[in-house]
């Protein structure tokens, strides 16, 4: 099912996506903000990838504005059913006339939910580069937990950097997304 | 000094604070609308003022009013 949360909706990556997602895997920019780089992606590759991957192993979803523009993605991947984990990562790509106040906390907020609540996952984690203290922000407002430093487990810009490893656990989550969908409910985004 | 007044003003307005405000050197993490979109508009609006294009590490690193200052040091924007 596709996730409709406060000002984005979560809807499946589809064919005409794929330019948007390679523009974003090839962006310098984003890639000084996420940990895991790769080579430049060639169009054709990431057809291919489209072709190939199995829509129903991992949950990746386009992160669209409602009724507006698709503005990045959202992952739930190595999801493991018997403990009941996965990890969770996002890109954005978008122009500031494009973005909503507060759609990165509904989009987050938004899988979330989906994780814990229809998924009946326990724990999700992720890492984020030490320096990105907006995603490490965004991270927090959600519920995530830091739970250590990875010394320069990251090499970017001919340094190495410290990842943080961070999760929020179902319990912790659920008074936090109770307080979040109130303060919508009153207004506040 | 006139840079000063004109990377004050770009805080200003883009968070909707007030000068006071900037004493206490403000962060992404303790400034409650400082998310990636007041950053991108942060951006534009510093780049604008200030006739400059920031490179993509710089963009990360901003992340609090003092660090801005030091990184438009870099390009040749004195705060003095």
């Amino acid at each position: 099912m596709i996730i409709k949360n406060g000002t984005i909706v979560l809807r499946p990556i589809e064919r005409e996506d794929l330019k948007f997602l390679q523009e974003m895997i090839n962006d310098p920019e984003i890639e000084r903000m996420v940990f895991k780089g790769c080579f430049p992606v060639s169009y054709d590759r990431q057809v291919h990838w489209f072709e190939n991957y199995d829509q129903q192993k991992e949950f990746r979803c386009m992160i669209q504005i409602q009724d507006g523009a698709t503005i990045g993605v959202m992952m739930l991947t190595n999801i493991d059913w018997q403990y009941k984990t996965a990890e969770l990562s996002h890109k954005t790509k978008a122009k500031a006339e494009d973005r909503k106040d507060g759609d990165m906390v509904d989009a987050m907020m938004g899988v979330l939910n989906y994780a814990f609540n229809e998924l009946n996952l326990h724990c999700v984690c992720g890492t984020v580069l030490e320096y990105n203290m907006l995603s490490r922000k965004l991270a927090l407002q959600c519920g995530f937990k830091e739970e250590g430093v990875l010394r320069d487990r990251a090499y970017k810009n001919g340094k190495y950097h410290n990842l943080i490893a961070n999760s929020v656990l179902k319990e912790d989550f659920i008074p936090i997304y109770n307080a979040y969908k109130e303060k919508k409910r009153n207004g506040k985004s | 000094m006139e840079n000063l007044k004109k990377y004050n003003q770009v805080f200003m307005e883009n968070f909707e604070i007030d000068e006071a405000v900037l004493a206490g050197n403000p962060t992404v993490l303790t400034l409650d609308g400082w998310n990636s979109l007041a950053q991108l508009n942060l951006i534009t609006l510093l780049e604008d003022a200030f006739d400059i294009m920031f490179d993509p590490e710089d963009i990360v690193m901003l992340n609090s009013y003092e660090s801005g200052k030091e990184i438009l040091g870099r390009y040749g924007i004195s705060m003095e």
